[in-house]
């Protein structure tokens, strides 16, 4: 096998020759990016894409007219090797009257990997049910080709419910053994409203003398369903193992409803629905009215002191979307219970998850992602981070469409989750952290607000900052406070502007398997469209993403990031030695595949001498390099390797810095050597 | 006082000043009673009314304009003297009426307080009737032979009958962020309340005991429809009619 390559700027004979060339290269994945920028690239990418529609290489898995544009269509094709889906490898391309006007998405070659399964899918059933430790949930599994950083896996794709949690697993079709698995439920920390006292409609239903949360007055019927603290059940119906009775949906006698939880996630799941139509033309999370349900109360304030870990970070202080689950298995989002006041100390009140505008908003933003770009697949990938990215954006951007901007209860910043605390925004003791995340300045709440500090392979809300920061700086302009660049935003009166362009870029343009740099690429040639070229939303589009540091992906590159950044006596705890930090190192690989052939690290003391400088062998970072995917010493183009490890500078020191040093071999046999950013410890 | 009222009132001025000087022996009223059967005229005449139901949870506003257009109507009346020149009567009046209405209304959004839709339309056929009883105290002046003038005046007693827009029906689709008028709701609501008339009236006698008049009127009662509308009855009214003297 060899790879083949369609990645912008190439010239058509280069693209010709390398698909006729693919079949004795190292394969790997590669990005395109093609647009009008480059008529000849584009034609030559069309010309693929149709030639693997014919071969069934590419199949269509979506189409639909665009609400903003109504002659451009927009397709979203899975690539097929013989057959099998490979996970992630996917494009979308836009066409218009006069032809094709952007493609954009990741290929790969041919694995080079046997594609006939040693397990039935019946024998995957029950591998991937007995390594959730639950029940399979749903259809039988999928056989796929799995990319993961170590390269390509023959993998069935599963569900299974494990104490109410819908969990996806890839299992070797040979062995039945797990290679990747993460939750379904896609968790939120947010803020709301109507707990605060203010009044609003609800759309009800008239149902047997008596009224229910059930909105027929919107094309898409919204539902909320009240568990009355059921855990059991509501992780029956949630998981969808159940099917929701009339009785489980929320209900008043009188039709005034006092339950501020079940008001404020059916009044603003309204909300959501109204701007998505009025702003994009989109009607409803997958563009064709899917219902939307909403469950509340899913435990019981009351029982709060008994609840383990696991509850009381998902139904207690979390909400979540799970594009699978909820009734017909098209997708639900649950909101937590919040925790009285100084539960978790601070004399800090933690509101219900449903009480905040942005936050149910951002919930079911994941249902729209869900249904398009499909950014919902690795949680610590890119990808993941911009899935929660996304969601802050347009919960935010839902606030400022029906709230006065402003920073008091049921006003609109851009502080994600503001409201789910009170006082608002507040540091929360004893969950160690924010609920709300402050897309004007990241570091506020422990954020990055740039690339190089990304984290990737850690928690995704964590990273998604870099992309809504960006949204922020194209709106209200400002200087990155890592980079030191500056952006000239378009103005709070054109957010409209920044808004359709980054729409549009998720529901249109964006394949699954995105990164920052896709982000960047499909954001701005959004503008274009909506815009033009040189439009005052491409310009600060770009400069925004210039400011938090994301560009084209083609060179290895590599962050470090201590987290924390004071070394504390937790950390000493956890990491058994003092004092110590814990660093998230992320290895990414740029246009070309690397094998890691070894890598250094040099301590420095606070005066800035060298105190330590260690090497370390391949093998070691394959084994320490497994954070978010299975350690190797061999990096996938376009995808990372990540380490979350212990770190001391020397018995005693107290401060410093470090920097560790990468090199490897890429896919042109050349050695190429790569550091993280030199990193202060205290 | 309307210009109507004006002039007719010159007219009662002009028709008295007119007139041959009376005889000492024409200035006394010698009829026993008097009967008059009179068609009139009441000249068009304006009212508003704002009701304020309840639509998706929030009051609307539905403010009416409405129009009773210049009426004929027929009344009665007679009376009898009761000392010189002054005699005592009732007149019964009674008018009915299809109203129009200029509808201009706020109607709620289902979603959302305080974003209220405007929408306008008409309302047609709305039914008015009005009953007007004048109790009078009558002065007779003969000016001439033939001529009698007579200025009355007294209590009045209306009863009005009216059908009100109590609603509108709009046609509105999603995000129902503007809204069409489509129809009015109407209902029927009646009152009745004290008033007063007074006026004149010019009798010609073709016979000893058989004449022709015409005469001006202003009567008025505020008729209180609900708790919450009040209705302006009465207004200057022209009538033409046969007059019977005995």
């Amino acid at each position: 096998m060899r790879p083949f390559s369609i990645a912008p700027r190439l010239g058509v004979a280069a693209l010709l020759v390398a698909i006729a060339a693919t079949a004795n290269a190292q394969s790997r994945p590669t990005t395109l990016a093609a647009t009008r920028a480059s008529t000849t690239d584009l034609r030559a990418a069309d010309q693929i894409v149709d030639a693997m529609i014919r071969d069934h290489a590419l199949v269509v898995r979506d189409a639909q007219r665009d609400t903003l544009m109504p002659d451009r269509v927009h397709e979203r094709l899975d690539q097929y090797v013989r057959g099998v889906r490979i996970v992630g490898g996917d494009l979308t391309r836009q066409t218009a009257p006069d032809g094709t006007v952007s493609v954009f998405g990741t290929l790969h070659t041919d694995p080079g990997i046997g594609l006939t399964p040693t397990l039935s899918n019946e024998d995957a059933a029950t591998a991937i049910a007995k390594a959730a430790g639950g029940d399979s949930n749903g259809s039988g599994p999928e056989l796929v080709v799995l990319p993961l950083s170590d390269g390509y896996h023959l993998a069935y794709r599963g569900q299974a419910i494990v104490a109410g949690e819908i969990l996806n697993l890839f299992v070797d079709a040979h062995t039945g053994g797990v290679l990747q698995r993460y939750s379904d439920f896609i968790s939120e920390v947010g803020v709301g409203t109507g707990a605060y006292g203010d009044t609003k409609k609800v759309s009800v239903l008239a149902s047997s003398g008596a009224f229910v949360a059930d909105d027929r007055l919107r094309p898409s019927e919204i539902t909320t369903y009240d568990m009355k603290g059921n855990l059991s059940r509501m992780s029956a119906l949630y998981a969808g193992a159940q099917t929701p009775a009339a009785s489980d949906i929320a209900t008043s006698a009188n039709n005034v409803w006092s339950d501020s939880t079940v008001v404020d996630a059916q009044v603003y799941a309204g909300w959501y629905y109204d701007y998505i139509f009025k702003r994009f033309g989109r009607q409803g999370l997958n563009g064709a009215n899917l219902r939307i349900a909403l469950f509340t109360h899913p435990v019981r304030l009351a029982d709060i002191g008994s609840a383990p870990n696991s509850i009381l970070g998902t139904y207690y202080v979390n909400a979540t979307f799970c594009g699978s689950c909820g009734p017909n298995g098209r997708g639900a989002a649950q909101f937590g219970e919040g925790a009285p006041r100084n539960f978790f100390g601070g004399n800090v009140e933690i509101k219900p998850f449903s009480a905040s505008l942005d936050v149910v908003a951002h919930e079911l933003t994941h249902g729209v992602t869900a249904t398009s770009a499909r950014l919902n697949g690795f949680p610590f990938s890119e990808a993941g981070a911009l899935n929660e990215g996304f969601s802050d954006i347009f919960g935010v951007s839902t606030a400022f469409a029906y709230e006065t901007p402003g920073n008091a209860p049921l006003q609109a910043s851009y502080i994600q989750g503001r409201d789910l605390t009170v006082p608002g925004a507040a540091f929360v003791p004893g969950y160690g952290g924010y609920l709300a995340r402050t897309m004007f300045n990241p570091l506020v709440t422990g954020n990055p607000d740039h690339y190089l500090l990304r984290n990737i392979g850690g928690e995704p809300h964590y990273n998604s900052m870099i992309a809504s920061h960006a949204f922020y700086l194209a709106i209200e302009g400002g200087v990155n406070r890592t980079s030191g660049r500056s952006v000239a935003g378009v103005g709070a009166a054109n957010r409209e502007q920044i808004e359709k362009s980054f729409f549009r870029a998720l529901t249109a343009l964006m394949p699954s398997s995105s990164t920052f740099a896709t982000a960047r690429v499909t954001t701005i040639q959004a503008a274009r469209d909506l815009y033009g070229a040189g439009s005052g939303a491409e310009r600060a589009i770009t400069q925004a993403w210039d400011a938090v540091g994301v560009q084209e992906r083609t060179a290895p590159t590599a962050t470090l990031l201590p987290n924390p950044s004071t070394s504390s006596a937790s950390t000493a705890a956890s990491c058994n030695v003092s004092p110590a930090w814990i660093l998230g190192v992320t290895v990414s690989a740029g246009s070309s595949s690397l094998r890691i052939t070894g890598w250094s690290s040099d301590d420095f003391n606070a005066a800035g001498a060298v105190i330590d400088h260690s090497v370390y062998t391949a093998s070691s970072f394959a084994s320490q390099f497994n954070s978010c995917g299975p350690g190797s010493t061999t990096i996938l183009a376009q995808t990372d390797a990540c380490s979350t490890t212990c770190w001391i500078l020397n018995p005693g020191v107290t401060g410093g810095s470090t920097q560790i040093t990468f090199a490897a071999v890429d896919d042109a046999g050349r050695t190429v050597t790569f550091s993280t950013p030199r990193v202060t410890l205290r | 006082m309307t210009r109507l009222t004006q002039f007719a009132l010159v007219m009662l001025a002009v028709a008295i000043v007119s007139s041959p000087p009376p005889a000492a022996a024409q200035t006394k009223w010698t009829d026993r009673g008097y009967v008059n059967i009179s068609g009139f005229y009441q000249p068009s005449s304006t009212f508003s009314a704002t009701v304020k139901p309840v639509d998706f949870a929030e009051a609307s506003i539905i403010d009416t304009s409405y129009k009773t257009g210049s009426v004929p109507g027929f009344d009665a009346g007679g009376g009898v003297r009761v000392w010189r020149n002054l005699a005592v009567g009732v007149d019964v009046s009674y008018f009915s009426k299809g109203d129009s209405g200029t509808i201009d209304a706020q109607i709620p959004h289902p979603f959302f307080f305080n974003r209220l839709r405007a929408v306008a339309g008409d309302a047609s056929s709305l039914a008015h009737d009005e009953t007007a009883v004048h109790i009078q105290a009558l002065w007779m002046v003969p000016i001439h032979n033939r001529w009698q003038l007579a200025i009355a005046g007294g209590p009045s007693w209306f009863s009005v009958g009216q059908d009100l827009v109590s609603d509108v029906t709009v046609t509105q689709t999603y995000p129902y962020d503007t809204a069409t008028f489509a129809s009015a709701t109407t209902t029927h609501r009646s009152g009745s309340r004290v008033g007063f008339n007074v006026g004149g009236d010019v009798a010609y006698r073709l016979r000893r005991h058989v004449g022709l008049g015409f005469g001006v009127t202003y009567s008025h009662a505020s008729v209180p429809l609900d708790d919450t509308l009040t209705v302006e009855a009465g207004g200057v009214r022209v009538d033409g009619g046969v007059r019977f003297r005995f």
